[in-house]
């Protein structure tokens, strides 16, 4: 038998519904908070790493005033010291189908973009260097389906095995070639598409000129590689230029849906819970009436039975927040295949839970709890307790 | 202990009307004397003993406790529970714990003792009072009799200087009345100051003194 004042309070914890419903409800707060603190962190974290590093997020069209001027602003903008490469479109981008991955389910095909060296974070082998060469990323999936939503991070290829052999290509779809894989890139943070390999701008002119000798370059519009696109602005204004405008911007509203509505979710939460504990306590406080006088008899003072009355909330609290941060955990762990499963780049955030989540999830949920419990223990201030004994 | 009870006035309001229940109190309870104090219905003899008790405000005057004034919730708390030991009619137990748990409550407040000292010396008190069996039993599974017992007690648990008493054998059977009068009464010989409130003619003849609380006014007769 305890003899001590735990035992005052577990005579209390976890037989009164009020503590099990307060618990619930602090854990659905915490958990939205957890969750969405947490996603939104890795989103931004994700963001960041991305734009700094991303190659397609430096990429800028440029719209020539007309073909005339066109050829005298490529030869300016080479020489602009911002201006890492400068290309037309269709030196860039061309496609391939990877012959060896056309199985049941994807149809091998790959877009070959001719890019500048040294703009990859190879983790595995080298950068392009020799004619016929290129890098895939980290992430390969020789599917033109994720176009289309079916997207499978399960499905991704690993290409290690067939780093430094010749991988046969249908360029176009039709002239048979191979290119020597070099290295795999970090797909991670910096990449177009899980089915996009990168060769050097000379290699796709040769194979353009041997293939596709036909074809003619919109000259009005010019692609350039920035060191940043922010400096993008420094080439106007230009008399030669209409526009400038980025290729890809990032979609940070993803980030911003997730923070606004988890902060809308977590203000209602936490009214309703304010509301809630002080209901509750409210009442169970006047059905604790008889007991508190007792105590108060035999000499506990208000302040002290105020304190049993907090412990046995830090009690309830504590528990909620072990256990919502293992449901969090998992919600999380198990978030990328829930809910971005389908976007070959979402699916490469990495998720987890955020140690500033689960310090802001302590600090709302103290603040609540406190704020609420201050408020109804006003009624053992306001007690009589002459009404009670003579009841 | 003493209690000195000095110019003690307190009124009610109901109504709208005020009602003076303690008009200008003055007297002072000795110890190792037993105390009656009986009068009407609604003559303010409750009144009078939960102000003793530190549990009931007054509008004006002063309680001197051994000449010592005590002031606010936590200094008459702590007299509450190291000096004065109080029971009511109504037993007031909490129906959630046991025989032993409502004993051990003052208790806990004791930090001179062990936990294994402090269920020891409860248990010694239960079986004074032939109560040893009924330990685990919760309120609602006791008598009458055995529930004051109980309440008695804790009222006597933490060895207070000052015993007050508001109609404890009001739901009594006679032998349980005469158990308690006859246990209160050992406590004055022991030197304590008993302070009891009772309708009950028969406690007149444990007593050392009566009082009669009449129209607002105490007097000993």
């Amino acid at each position: 038998m305890k003899s001590n004042l735990n035992s005052i309070i577990s005579k209390n914890i976890f037989k009164k519904k009020t503590d099990i419903i307060v618990m619930l409800f602090l854990i659905i707060l915490q958990i939205t908070l957890l969750v969405g603190i947490s996603y939104f962190g890795s989103i931004q974290k994700f963001w960041n790493n991305y734009s700094n590093n991303s190659y397609d997020f430096n990429l800028a069209l440029v719209t020539a005033k007309d073909e005339n001027v066109a050829e005298s602003l490529y030869h300016e903008l080479k020489n602009n010291s911002h201006i890492k490469d400068v290309f037309y479109y269709d030196e860039f981008i061309s496609f391939g189908v990877f012959t060896d991955y056309v199985k049941d389910n994807i149809n091998g095909e790959v877009e070959l973009f001719g890019t500048v060296q040294n703009t990859k974070k190879i983790i595995i082998g080298e950068d392009i260097s020799e004619p016929y060469t290129m890098i895939c990323p980290t992430n390969f999936l020789p599917d033109s389906l994720i176009y289309s939503g079916t997207y499978d991070v399960k499905n991704i290829v690993n290409l290690t095995d067939k780093l430094g052999e010749k991988i046969s290509i249908n360029y176009g779809g039709k002239h048979p070639i191979n290119l020597k894989l070099v290295g795999i890139f970090d797909g991670s943070y910096d990449f177009s598409n899980p089915n996009a390999c990168y060769v050097s701008h000379e290699t796709l002119k040769k194979l353009n000129d041997q293939y596709q000798p036909d074809l003619q370059f919109n000259k009005k519009n010019i692609y350039i590689l920035l060191d940043d696109i922010n400096n993008a602005n420094l080439l106007m204004p230009n008399d030669n230029i209409i526009n400038i405008r980025p290729i890809k911007t990032l979609k940070k509203e993803v980030g911003h849906n997730a923070i606004g509505i988890t902060g809308i979710v977590s203000l209602i939460l936490s009214v309703l819970l304010f509301i809630l504990i002080y209901a509750l306590l409210c009442r169970r406080i006047k059905n604790e009436y008889k007991n508190i006088g007792i105590l108060s008899l035999v000499g506990y003072s208000k302040k002290f039975i105020k304190k049993l009355y907090y412990r046995e909330f830090i009690f309830v609290l504590l528990i909620s927040l072990v256990l919502s941060n293992f449901i969090a955990y998992y919600i999380l762990e198990n978030f990328v295949s829930w809910f971005l499963f389908n976007s070959p780049l979402l699916s490469l955030i990495d998720v987890s839970l955020n140690p500033i989540a689960i310090i802001i999830t302590g600090i709302v949920s103290v603040i609540i709890l406190r704020m609420s419990i201050k408020k109804s223990l006003n009624l053992i201030d306001n007690m009589n307790i002459m009404e009670l004994i003579y009841d | 202990m003493t209690i000195k009870l000095q110019n003690i006035k307190k009124t009610y309001e109901k109504d709208g009307k005020k009602k003076c229940v303690l008009s200008e109190i003055n007297y002072m309870f000795s110890e190792n004397t037993f105390y009656v104090i009986m009068g009407k219905s609604g003559s303010g003899k409750s009144t009078l003993i939960n102000i003793m008790a530190g549990i009931l405000e007054f509008d004006s005057g002063e309680i001197l406790y051994d000449n010592q004034k005590y002031v606010g919730d936590s200094m008459l708390s702590k007299l509450r529970n190291e000096s004065i030991g109080l029971m009511y009619q109504s037993y007031l137990l909490n129906d959630n714990m046991t025989a032993i748990e409502n004993v051990l409550l003052p208790l806990y407040l004791n930090k001179n003792m062990t936990n294994v000292q402090k269920i020891n010396y409860v248990k010694k008190e239960f079986s004074k009072l032939k109560m040893e069996d009924k330990i685990m039993n919760f309120p609602k599974e006791l008598s009458g009799g055995e529930q004051q017992r109980v309440a008695l007690i804790r009222a006597l648990i933490n060895n207070p200087k000052i015993i007050l008493a508001d109609e404890p054998t009001g739901n009594l059977d006679k032998d349980n009345e005469r158990m308690v009068f006859e246990i209160l009464r050992q406590e004055a010989n022991n030197g304590k100051c008993v302070v009891v409130v009772s309708h009950n003619p028969k406690i007149i003849h444990y007593a050392d003194a009566v009082l009669y609380l009449n129209n607002g006014e105490l007097y000993e007769k």
